[in-house]
């Protein structure tokens, strides 16, 4: 049996018992609504994000979270299809989502318990020019690349638990566990197997400074091992240069020659302290998030001894900063916060002539999102919000001084309305729409002249460099069952169109192009 | 919960915190210096060659990594500069012709290194294009049809570029041992043989006849086939398939090898009885039932003169290996044509014939992995010479990198008038 059949293998048997775990253990616990049940379904669903942003990252605040218990399960379709999605992502998905959660304080204990789990099975097909997909993040510029388009399934499975007790008046200690593990299939030829497994882990400290001052500490770390199987189950070797494999190492740069996949193994450390400042009507958070993490690229067939085991890395630092302000009022709540990213990155590839790395890829990041939000608990109107986004992104390789750099601006306005039929029903109804403004461009392959720049860097150009705009329009029912449970229905639809195209387009995209998807959820929350 | 103010000097000191955060984690290296270098060339003529002017002569270089290509001319001195190219490895040609002749020149692997100048002389030969047979296409990759012919329809054809007939009797067809610079492969045959004054081959064939038996007319072509036959019969992709019975000869050698106790390979080495065979010379054990390795080939044509015996075989083991090979040397002054086809632009160290046969190889596909595309190497028509003699005559400098050129599918018989 191979590696990655035994890891398949591993992984089922790791679901059941973490699925068994959480249901033995949180279900029984989590049936004390309180005040989470009685919001509407918009500002529910925007407490759970919150919970997951703001408070599951410190384990030891679940037990201060913003919403005290809650237990759901939910069941997604999805489909979407259009044109106007990254030259490297699909064009056509559909696919299906379970997820439950839930978070309980044990009776009679200072403990606090959450616990996850999500699966999610998904088809996507038309995957440009990427035969890594779905493994290439945290902006790593290393990723298996083909011309041939791919149809990819995906079947990811991801758990969460995190614990927190409170051991005196001033002091909460927590971990939590996340174990991620996310299956990519290409199904056409050629054939891509990842078998990617995500363990990431923090222990927490939160200590209250003086009456209503926390501090908190987390120091957590994720490991990542990713595992590729190239090959060609139809071999259509050398037929058309659409299938000759490539590992993307930077812009324009790549190593040719590639038979087998590589062994991927990321590692990042985390550092967050937060200080919590809480009054009786709000609360006001400063946090900060610093990461250091390494990416290499192992290569399975070494032959020669000047050959290194890592053929490629990438060393990337980001520090974050989060501020959040909530306020309550005597029939609506006001929640503003403000996240500023800065990530840089740096690639390099083992060099057998200096029997050493080469530094041959640089990137830098700046985000900058501000977002405020008004709910209202007892009118038709539930929410209006609105939101800016700042990007600024530099990439830089050095092999052929090729430059990419972009500026993107995106402000967004949401607005919810909510009916109420009768003490059962309740229609609601949510328009989020955004803009995405191109600030600013720079396109220069400088001295490369080769592929990437056909396949991969002119198209992405023609993405990144369209206005675009977004409109999202969420309908549903929550339907209130006895004993506080609750059914909640909803349908989205997302759409997002080229509003305008930058110059010198080589019309990988118009402006008629379009992207559009649908999501039908069910949720139970009981 | 009691409400409280805030408490100033506690946030000025964490804000502080993140602040020195920030700027720790955000110094970076941002004077990395780009891998950018600059490749001067300078073309010099041969020996014995003069008069003959080197200025606003067309210089392509091929970055062996990525296959990106640049050309310029030179100057009044010769000399062509190329300025913030990606440091990396490059293969230069040269070539130009005339109504007299035809100007050609390489240069192979050189490494451009980061932030510095490197100067590179490229030798430039003055070539008569009238020379007499040379190899006109190699076909050897494997057909493209659903694996209904495998590799079992190779060949190779032989050209007249002259304006006389000549005759193929006893000529030589031989394929060079050695990697081709494949995915794996390390070890180039030079590592370990020298190949100044011999090659050496797993399969040496030879045209039978008695001298006259097997004429080549002026512009026209023989073919030697593996397997003189029809792939097209009972084939569903039929047009990606070749009919090979109109083959001149064929490569068989089942027989041969019983006759000396050995196995020969009913599968691949088929008998086409209305097709006259090469006489086997050699054969190593590994290579009884192909005519040229699928990944790469090293083909001779070898003069009549030649001759070979048991005691012109050579040991051949690599660093670390068991396995010996047995290869037969083939004299360098009795090659009358050679051409290098090697598995992707990058394999310039795995040259198995020295610049006097070829100076250059041919891929036919830059980043490799040709297997079983159907494609064929062909050499091209020399379009200035052709129109002058009027009749066709192929490109012939002796440098497989200029002359050759990668077509779909096989143009057997193509350019016979």
């Amino acid at each position: 049996m191979g590696i990655t059949s035994s890891l398949y293998l591993l992984t089922k048997k790791r679901t059941l018992t973490v699925f068994s775990f959480l249901f033995l253990s949180l279900w029984s616990n989590a049936q004390n609504p309180g005040e989470f049940y009685s919001l509407n379904a918009i500002e529910r669903d925007f407490d759970i994000d919150l919970f997951h942003s703001r408070y599951a990252t410190l384990p030891a605040l679940i037990n201060l979270a913003n919403i005290s218990t809650f237990s759901y399960g939910r069941v997604n379709y999805f489909t979407g299809k259009g044109k106007f999605q990254h030259p490297q992502d699909y064009k056509k998905i559909s696919g299906i989502m379970l997820s439950t959660a839930s978070l309980a304080a044990l009776k009679e204990t200072d403990w606090t318990l959450y616990g996850a789990l999500e699966y999610q099975n998904s088809k996507k097909e038309n995957v440009g020019v990427n035969l890594s997909y779905g493994i290439n993040n945290n902006n790593s510029p290393y990723y298996f690349f083909q011309k041939q388009d791919g149809l990819w399934n995906h079947q990811n499975y991801n758990f969460s638990v995190a614990s927190a007790n409170q051991v005196s008046d001033k002091l909460s200690l927590g971990g939590n566990l996340d174990y991620l593990a996310n299956q990519y299939y290409r199904k056409s030829d050629t054939r891509n197997e990842t078998i990617a497994l995500t363990i990431a882990g923090k222990l927490s400290a939160s200590y209250n400074l003086k009456p209503n001052h926390t501090l908190s500490l987390a120091i957590g770390t994720e490991h990542q091992k990713a595992e590729t199987d190239l090959y060609n189950k139809f071999p259509k070797s050398g037929a058309d240069a659409e299938y000759v494999i490539y590992l993307n190492t930077g812009l324009g740069s790549f190593l040719k020659n590639i038979r087998q996949g590589a062994n991927v193994r990321r590692s990042i450390p985390e550092v967050r302290l937060q200080w919590l400042h809480q009054t009786k009507d709000g609360d006001l958070s400063i946090e900060s998030v610093t990461k250091r993490g390494k990416e290499e690229w192992e290569d399975p067939l070494i032959s020669r001894v000047e050959e290194n085991e890592v053929i490629a890395r990438f060393i990337h630092t980001e520090q974050e900063i989060n501020v959040f302000y909530n306020k309550r009022y005597e029939q609506k709540r006001l929640i503003t916060s403000m996240t500023v990213n800065y990530f840089s990155g740096e690639g390099e590839l083992w060099e057998a002539t200096t029997n050493n790395f080469l530094q041959n890829y640089t990137n830098q990041l700046i985000s900058i999102n501000a977002k405020g939000d008004l709910f209202y608990q007892n009118r038709t109107i539930s929410r209006i919000g609105l939101g800016l986004s700042f990007i600024n992104r530099e990439q830089s390789d050095l092999n052929y001084g090729y430059r990419y750099n972009y500026t993107i601006v995106e402000p967004e306005f949401r607005f919810g309305l909510k009916k109420t039929i009768n003490t059962k029903l309740i229609l609601f109804n949510e328009l989020i729409t955004s803009y995405r403004y191109v600030a600013d461009l720079k396109h220069d392959p400088f001295a490369a002249n080769n592929i990437f720049v056909d396949w991969i860097g002119n198209p992405t150009a023609e993405y990144l460099g369209a206005d675009a705009f977004t409109i999202q329009h969420t309908l549903g029912l929550t339907i209130n069952r006895p004993n506080d449970n609750l059914i909640e229905i909803d349908l989205s639809a997302f759409y997002r169109g080229v509003a305008s195209m930058p110059g010198n387009t080589q019309e990988t995209l118009s402006t008629s192009d379009d992207y559009l998807s649908f999501d039908l959820g069910l949720s139970v929350f009981f | 919960m009691k409400p409280s103010k805030f408490t100033k000097p506690i946030l000025t000191r964490l804000l502080a915190f993140i602040l020195a955060v920030v700027i720790v984690s955000s110094c970076s290296d941002d004077d990395a210096v780009p891998n950018l270098g600059t490749l001067e060339i300078q073309l010099q003529l041969a020996s014995g060659l003069s008069d003959i002017p080197l200025s606003n002569i067309p210089v392509k270089i091929t970055n062996a990594i990525d296959n990106s290509e640049l050309e310029a001319n030179t100057d009044a001195s010769g000399q062509v500069i190329f300025e913030n190219i990606a440091a990396s490895t490059y293969n230069v040609i040269v070539t130009q012709s005339n109504d007299d002749y035809t100007l050609s020149g390489t240069a192979n692997d050189i490494v451009v290194t980061r932030q510095e100048t490197i100067n590179q002389a490229v030798e430039i030969n003055a070539v008569n294009p009238n020379a007499g047979l040379v190899i006109k296409e190699i076909y050897s990759v494997g057909a493209n049809d659903g694996f209904a012919s495998l590799f079992k329809d190779q060949f190779i054809e032989i050209f007249n570029n002259s304006s006389e007939t000549l005759f193929a009797d006893g000529l030589y067809i031989a394929n060079l041992f050695g990697e081709t610079g494949d995915t794996g492969e390390d070890t180039p045959i030079t590592d370990i043989l020298d190949i100044d004054e011999f090659l050496y081959a797993n399969l040496i064939d030879q045209i039978p006849g008695s001298g006259q038996d097997y004429p080549v007319e002026s512009g026209k072509s023989i073919v030697i086939a593996l397997n003189a036959v029809n792939y097209k019969e009972g084939n569903p992709q039929a047009d990606k398939a070749l009919d090979n019975t109109d083959a001149t000869l064929e490569r068989y050698s089942v027989a041969w090898l019983l006759d000396q106790g050995r196995d020969g390979n009913n599968i691949f080495d088929l008998d086409n009885p209305n097709v006259p065979n090469m006489n086997n010379i050699y054969i190593y054990e590994a290579t009884n039932f192909y005519l040229f390795n699928t990944y790469g080939v090293g083909a001779l044509l070898i003069s009549k003169d030649a001759s070979f015996s048991d005691s012109d075989i050579v040991d051949y083991t690599r660093p670390g290996s068991s396995s010996t090979f047995k290869l037969m040397k083939v004299p360098v002054d009795k090659v009358l044509d050679g051409v290098e086809i090697l598995e992707n632009s990058q394999a310039a160290s795995f040259k198995r014939m020295p610049n006097t046969i070829d100076a250059g190889f041919h891929f036919v596909n830059a980043d490799g992995n040709a297997f079983y595309s159907g494609k064929s190497s062909r050499r091209i028509k020399d379009e200035t010479a052709s129109a002058r003699f009027g009749r066709v005559i192929l490109q012939d400098t002796n440098n497989s990198g200029v002359d050759f050129e990668s077509l779909d599918f096989p143009d057997k018989y193509g350019y016979n008038q």
